[in-house]
């Protein structure tokens, strides 16, 4: 048995510009318990959101191995992975990316597209996870008509409305003002302390990154 | 759910929805009436009665039958009627203004023709005034003749200034009979032939033949061509239907281009509908990135591009069926007005909005695979476009 919910061991990762090797990640360790709330904490180009691809599957590492779940994702083919994103991983992006056309319920409801749930239970858990990010008054408005902080809270219901294990948040705070972004990682806190989440959050803000309860300093590609 | 993402999609863009709805509409109104004029010119070869025959000369239509043939024809068994005729030509006016003029021998020609309807007096009229001829309503309504009215011909196959007294207006008892012919009387021009052109006098372009049973055509036909084997002009008999649809062969270059171009505006509606599908795609590649996040695959982001793509061709299709009804009527008049009988009325067969249709569905289908694709492979990495 494992300790850890996500275990990178010994990773490596470049990118491609044409044909020059950009070194990212260099024979990167990192071990995180379930239930923790770790912030990747380092300037840009310090490897934080290509740590995030890795444990997403997003990309597959050049060397060494990242499980999440006790699943080794590089492993997975395409459609596994997909499927197993569904199951496992909530995401939260900088820029909220909620679909314009879409209210913050029909948003919330597009993960769960994916599950057997009837529409009435669909509903419920889109009523549930809105509820629970405090706009349970706001689920026929359209992104356009929410605010920033309003519209991070729905793309974190949108993140938990499955209930994953856990949750990957790339500079969640990065495109707020001060007063929503306290309230953005008021809620994640909540979220890891009430809810058990693990969350994996990755920014560049020292404040944001004194929220969890483990910071990792990332530069040059390994763990300082 | 995901329907409703589809039709809120078609809504982001309205001008260029509506441009492309617009376009594949057009498209689908001008493949609708280029099909339309194709069955029309088949038509005309498909709505001849079953029970006539058609003798010709065996090697072409430019050659002639001696009009003494119309005696043995009748005698062969199973030939209830037969007359004959020629093409007339000439020109009227300035020759600009085309309509199609034949010399028949009237009695003879409108029996083996009883969708050819006269009043009893005009029939009469024009059977006993050698310079009388009938025209069709049709075309005396688009040239606002009326009985008693002159019509001058300027000769060309039978030389001269012809002065025809329109004796009557026909009309005809079924769609496909042509009412923009005139007939005038055999008799008459060939008199003047005599005295013009004496060796081409006393013979005919083509005999028309009605049987009694319409089931023995083939071995009537037989039997004709044989009474003139080894003649001077051996005869080919065929049903009026096959007859007719030689005539339209030899125009088969001119009706394969129209069905070429028929299909060719379908290949340009194919590229606008994938057109404006790529672009679609592209500006939402971000958004494909976090369905693809969320465990989105293949079959939703296909039931969203190809809704999309089905959606607005489906409605420029429909669109473009619909206009087909007012716009065939209008395009009907037009060649009616510009080639005259050469054609037969524009009727839209019952299967053509359906195709009409049908055809978006597939411009749809079609027009979204190359977007789908490059939705699939692109990754989601490089969807999100953010490397830290």
């Amino acid at each position: 048995m494992t300790s850890s919910i996500i275990d990178i061991q010994k990773v490596s990762h470049s990118y491609f510009r044409d044909d020059i090797e950009i070194p990212v990640l260099r024979q990167l360790t990192l071990t995180i318990a379930p239930g923790s709330f770790v912030a990747l904490l380092g300037p840009s180009g310090s490897g934080k959101t290509t740590i995030l691809n890795l444990m997403a599957g997003f990309d597959r590492p050049m060397h060494g191995r990242v499980s999440v779940n006790q699943t080794n994702v590089s492993r997975l083919s395409e459609r596994q992975l997909a499927g197993w994103r569904a199951k496992t991983i909530g995401f939260i992006f900088q820029f909220y990316n909620l679909i314009p056309v879409l209210t913050a319920a029909e948003n919330v409801e597009l993960p769960l597209l994916l599950t057997s749930l009837s529409r009435a239970q669909r509903a419920k858990h889109v009523a549930t996870a809105l509820h629970l990010v405090g706009l349970g008054n706001r689920m026929t408005h359209y992104p356009r008509q929410l605010s920033g902080g309003q519209e991070q809270r729905v793309a974190i219901a949108r993140a938990i409305v499955k209930d994953p294990a856990i949750l990957l948040a790339d500079e969640p705070t990065g495109n707020l003002d001060g007063e929503a972004a306290e309230e953005i990682m008021t809620l994640l806190q909540r979220l890891n302390t009430e809810q058990g989440k693990t969350i994996v959050l990755v920014t560049h803000d020292l404040e944001a990154a004194q929220r969890a309860t483990t910071i990792c300093r990332l530069q040059k590609g390994n763990l300082e | 759910m995901l329907l409703r993402y589809v039709t809120r999609n078609l809504t982001r863009h309205p001008l260029r929805a509506a441009l492309t709805i617009l376009t594949v509409s057009i498209i689908i109104l001008a493949f609708g009436l280029l099909r339309a004029m194709i069955t029309a010119w088949y038509g005309d070869s498909l709505g001849t009665p079953p029970d006539r025959l058609r003798t010709r000369h065996a090697v072409s239509l430019t050659f002639q039958l001696p009009v003494a043939y119309q005696q043995r024809i009748a005698a062969i068994p199973g030939v209830s009627g037969v007359s004959y005729g020629n093409w007339f030509g000439g020109r009227w006016k300035d020759g600009k203004a085309f309509f199609p003029r034949f010399a028949v021998e009237p009695a003879s020609y409108l029996d083996v023709h009883p969708e050819i309807q006269l009043p009893t007096s005009q029939r009469e009229a024009f059977l006993r005034d050698r310079r009388a001829c009938i025209v069709g309503k049709e075309l005396a309504a688009k040239r606002g003749w009326r009985v008693g009215d002159i019509v001058r011909i300027q000769g060309s196959l039978y030389p001269g200034d012809w002065e025809f007294t329109i004796k009557g207006i026909y009309t005809g008892t079924t769609p496909t009979t042509d009412e923009g012919n005139m007939y005038l009387h055999w008799a008459a021009v060939d008199e003047r032939r005599r005295i013009d052109d004496p060796d081409r006098a006393g013979t005919v372009g083509w005999f028309v033949v009605r049987m009694a049973n319409p089931a023995q055509a083939a071995q009537v036909s037989a039997a004709i061509d044989r009474t003139f084997t080894n003649s001077m002009a051996e005869t080919r008999t065929e049903t009026e239907q096959a007859f007719r649809a030689n005539m339209i062969a030899m125009s088969g270059a001119v009706i394969r281009v129209v069905e070429i171009m028929s299909f060719l505006i379908l290949g340009i509606s194919l590229l606008v509908v994938a057109n404006a599908m790529a672009m679609t795609v592209r500006e939402r590649h971000h958004e494909y990135g976090i369905l693809k996040t969320m465990g989105f695959r293949a079959p939703h982001l296909g039931v969203l591009i190809f809704g999309e793509s089905v959606c607005l061709a489906l409605f420029g299709g429909s669109l473009g069926a619909a206009l087909l009804y007012p716009a065939s009527k209008g395009f009907g008049m037009f060649l009616a007005s510009n080639v005259g009988g050469m054609i037969g009325p524009i009727e839209l067969p019952v299967h053509l909005p359906v195709l009409a249709v049908s055809l978006s569905m597939g411009i749809g289908l079609l027009g979204a695979i190359i977007p789908f694709l490059l939705c699939l492979r692109s990754r989601i990495r490089d969807e999100l476009r953010h490397i830290g």
